[in-house]
């Protein structure tokens, strides 16, 4: 067992963790952050995606001690204010979501897509959703969501 | 009490003008899912908690000579462990009974659970089962229908009794459902043109997203069983838990998580069972969550199946069929026994065919055992019928979309086993998908233009199906009145991730004249909540939507007649708008927390309406069929009609679908943005099964690939947007004249891509999944000399 700070949603943590804890354990097990899925473990599905430093890693895929030090944020961390922040919001107005399961996985890297670029070109939207499998909307409305929040700006569609 | 509510006429509903239904409405549990605070069943947590883990067979067929677990047992923070043993001695199984919850003999597919075990952390559990010592006796295994059905093979099930009797002498036939109508030997004889075909698919994994996931709790004195678990059916879950620990069904009471999607797998129980049995004997909670590998390896998937078909076509017209499908029924045969039914009936697909006879039967092999998934029988057969539609019209060179239109049915056409069918919806559905997919001009564009010179080549194809609106298994309903005017809504119907639940606070909203967010609704608990047959068969908007019309209705009964109390008026001049009864052509009113508390304190007695559905098969002709028919005819079928653009890679086989148009004929549509979601969602899982997905078995019978690496789920990079198109007019008898949605929509992509490649290429890919390798081997197909 050792002893680690991580930052999670703006809070400082101190978790003891041992050597093959990952992320996703740390987060669901020993904070009850159970908002990040764990859908296979082995970087397969994106249900886990978290943003680290914020940019988006697979929970299930990174070892808690490599989160030391650094910022972590989850799902729950969009709602700090209590309302859901816009791309929560455009996921629900779109219908984005059917069972739910692979939802936080979607936002969390819909997040670190627009933080970067707020601006993306649909198929740089699909490529940052590569890597979250969803098995119930077929994505249609998926990208529906994600492309209604583009900042409207002239000469790119 | 049973009370009998007509069906609303499309006019009635128009003058009453609709306000809520037909509307386009977020889901009810949107907001708690994407701020992640939705429960799922892997997210269940009590205090005292231990995790359980599965021993699982390496052997696909073996006997158990010794099972030791006292090492196991003694390892520090093991809780109990479970065997044989510490259950009853139940077989079970709806169709066969030949499945127990852990083996006392054999094993006989490989991921079999053995015994399973609970610990204080999943690790000393994972570290506990290493210290489990089986010693096993190999035993010859069977892994394919053709080696099962050899007169040599080895029986998997001995003594054990088939469904429906089969006529065939095989030791490892498990069930046999048989359809005839008219003379199709005479009517083969009498054709112009006599066409014979194999198609063969694939065995794959309903994949949703949140693994299996249970929470027992075993009260150690008075031995009640508590369990969270995230099913797509709370009393089926109760029932078969019930049956296999041998407890009255009212010591069990069954709490729905939100569940990470079923497509079929989370109807019955499947962790349960072991779940409840280490809690009984570790007197604490445990949790059992699968990992992706167990899923795979020890999962309920769809079976392989193989399909032989021959039509005669006479002026035009498919004049007679004869067919079988076989499936690969794995190491347990229910399951397998509803798709040899419902290939069975859907081996004429939906087309007039007067002379036919069909047959299904399924085949034990030492694999995992065959579990409903989305459409069951139905996706597998239409690959065969549809693929072989396009052959029959090619061969007499008739448009496949003309084809289909002259051979469709339409209402007073006559089902599979000679019901008389109504509400067709099917031709308007091929009309509208072609017209919106560009089918003519595409075609006119591409006459006499096949380059077989050119690398990618493009094709379009067409594909139908139908689903019916299963009606087996009763739903029920309670609403009732809050004092400050909100409608709390009863139900035991599920919501998988479908979109039906808020339909369903949709249709509550509607008839009592609230907005849905004044909709409260409570569900999965089996000790409060009424019956309900759980999300399967599309059956959620049918059966459980109107037990919620009937429960609406009878409690908008009640309001009115308060409100003419209250009011001192008619009851007919009373009607129910904005939370309130009001006076017609007056600005009298009494709004509804003030009639809720006249109900409760004044009249005595709450505001509570109820209502309930069930419904009898379709009347049908008796001497159709013969052996085991779990589904006889068809209740109200959703009719759907894709079309499916794709390119074809010549050089590598790779096939890429550019467009992809999918027409469904709702009846009524509820909330249009839902079917939209099931629409699309159905599709490209259709399109995952005809291009991706396939579950590889090695000689041993072990899964080869059992991780989403290696098992290829459609990404957002391999689909274009489905283009979907509801159908309404149609009706049927559920809620405003609805008709199912959930599992039509995932049947025609496979044959509807199989005909776009072709009709790019003229290689007619016989064998799914459509990867590239089997491309290019239909395409080799096309260059061989014909003799």
């Amino acid at each position: 067992m050792e002893r680690v700070r991580i930052n999670v949603n703006e809070i400082d943590h101190e978790v003891e963790v041992e050597p093959w804890m990952t992320l996703n354990f740390v987060l669901r097990e020993k904070l009850a952050l159970t908002g990040t899925k764990k859908g296979c473990d082995t970087g397969g599905c994106g249900a886990c995606t978290v943003l680290l430093d914020g940019r988006a890693v697979y929970s299930c895929m990174t070892y808690a001690m490599k989160a030391e030090g650094r910022r972590v944020t989850t799902i729950e961390g969009l709602t700090g204010d209590g309302n859901l922040d816009r791309i929560q919001t455009a996921y629900a107005e779109h219908y984005a979501l059917q069972c739910g399961y692979c939802t936080p996985g979607f936002i969390m890297s819909t997040k670190a897509l627009f933080d970067a670029n707020p601006d993306p070109l649909e198929e740089e939207i699909k490529e940052a959703l590569v890597g979250n499998l969803c098995r119930c909307t077929g994505y249609a409305k998926i990208l529906e969501a994600t492309l209604s929040m583009k900042q409207k700006r002239k000469g790119r569609t | 009490m049973s009370r009998s509510v007509p069906q609303t006429k499309l006019e009635e509903r128009e003058e009453e003008g609709l306000r809520v239904v037909g509307t386009r409405k977020m889901r009810y549990d949107a907001a708690l899912k994407v701020s992640g605070s939705a429960t799922f069943g892997t997210d269940v947590r009590l205090p005292n908690l231990l995790y359980g883990k599965i021993l699982r067979s390496t052997y696909a067929h073996a006997r158990i000579l010794k099972l030791d677990v006292s090492r196991a047992e003694s390892l520090p923070g093991v809780r109990a462990v479970v065997t044989a043993r510490d259950l009853p001695p139940i077989v079970y199984g709806f169709a066969v009974r030949d499945q127990t919850v852990l083996p006392t003999e054999r094993v006989i597919y490989c991921g079999q659970p053995v015994c399973a075990l609970a610990a204080e952390t999943a690790e000393i559990a994972e570290r506990a089962l290493k210290e489990v010592q089986v010693e096993y006796e190999q035993l010859p295994n069977v892994l394919t229908v053709e080696e099962a059905m050899k007169d040599e093979s080895t029986p998997i099930h001995p003594g054990v009794v088939p469904a429906g009797s089969p006529p065939y002498a095989s030791k490892n036939v498990c069930s046999f459902s048989r359809v005839h109508r008219g003379n199709p030997e005479k009517a083969l004889g009498a054709a112009d043109h006599v066409v014979e075909e194999s198609y063969e698919t694939q065995q794959v994994h309903q994949s949703y997203l949140e693994p299996r996931a249970a929470t027992a709790d075993v009260e150690a004195r008075t031995g009640r069983v508590r369990v969270w678990t995230s099913t797509q059916s709370p009393f089926l879950t109760r029932n078969s838990l019930a049956e296999v620990l041998s407890v009255p069904v009212s010591q069990i009471q069954i709490f729905v998580t939100h569940t990470g999607g079923g497509f079929g797998a989370k109807i019955s129980s499947h962790l349960e069972p072991l779940c409840a049995a280490l809690s009984r004997k570790a007197r604490r909670p445990v949790k059992m969550v699968l990992t992706r590998e167990e899923e795979f390896v020890g999962g309920t998937p769809r079976p392989a199946m193989r399909f032989w078909i021959k039509s005669g076509l006479k002026d035009g017209r498919v004049t007679a069929r004869r067919g079988r499908a076989v499936v690969d029924a794995g190491a347990y045969g229910s399951e397998a026994a509803v798709y040899a039914n419902i290939a069975a009936l859907q081996l004429i697909g939906p087309y007039d065919v007067p002379n036919f006879e069909t047959e299904g039967l399924s085949v034990y092999t030492n694999k995992q055992p065959a579990g409903a998934f989305r459409a069951p029988g139905t996706v597998e057969t239409a690959f065969a019928v549809e693929s072989h539609t396009d052959t029959l019209a090619k061969k007499i060179g008739v448009d496949p979309v003309e084809f289909r239109l002259a051979n469709a049915w339409q209402d007073g056409s006559l089902g599979p086993t000679g019901q008389v069918m109504k509400g067709v919806g099917l031709k308007d559905a091929i009309t509208r998908v072609t017209r919106s997919a560009g089918w003519r001009e595409f075609k006119a564009k591409r006459r006499g233009r096949r380059g077989r010179e050119d690398r990618y080549a493009r094709g379009m194809g067409v594909a139908c199906g139908l689903i019916p609106s299963v009606g087996i298994h009763s739903s029920a309903a309670y609403v009732k009145l809050n004092e400050d005017g909100r409608v709390v809504l009863v139900t035991g119907a599920e919501d998988t991730g479908s979109g039906a639940v808020t339909g369903l606070v949709m249709i509550a909203a509607e008839e009592l004249g609230v907005a849905p967010e004044e909709v409260i609704l409570r569900s999965g608990d089996t000790d409060f909540v009424p019956w309900d047959g759980g999300a399967q068969g599309s059956r959620t908007t049918y059966g459980a939507g109107n037990a919620v019309l009937r429960a609406a209705r009878d409690a908008k009964e009640q309001i009115v007649k308060v409100a003419s109390h209250v009011l001192k008026v008619e009851t007919k001049r009373i009607i129910l708008r904005d939370g309130a009864a009001r006076e017609l052509g007056t600005d009298r009113l009494v709004k509804y927390p003030d009639l809720a508390m006249t109900a409760q304190y004044v009249i005595g007695g709450p505001i509570l309406g109820r209502g309930t559905f069930v419904q009898d098969f379709p009347e049908y002709d008796k001497d159709t069929l013969e052996g085991y028919a779990f589904v006889p005819s068809l209740h109200d079928p959703t009719y759907v009609a894709h079309v499916a653009e794709v390119e074809v890679d010549m050089l590598t086989g790779k096939v890429r679908v550019l467009r992809y148009v999918a027409a469904q004929d709702l009846g009524y549509c509820i909330n249009p943005l839902g079917a939209e979601g099931q629409i699309q969602g159905g599709a490209v899982q259709g399109i995952g099964y005809a291009l991706f997905e396939e579950m590889l078995h090695d000689d041993s019978g072990l899964t080869v690939n059992p991780n989403l690496g290696e098992y290829k789920l459609p990404t957002i990079m391999d689909v274009p947007v489905v283009e979907p198109i509801i159908v309404e007019g149609h009706y049927g008898s559920g809620p405003y004249g609805a008709k199912g949605v959930g599992e039509a929509n995932i049947v025609p992509p496979a044959p509807a891509v199989a005909n776009a490649i072709f009709d790019a290429t003229g290689a007619r890919v016989r064998r799914l999944p459509m990867k590239p390798e089997r491309t290019l081997e239909a395409l080799d197909e096309l260059l061989k000399p014909t003799n």
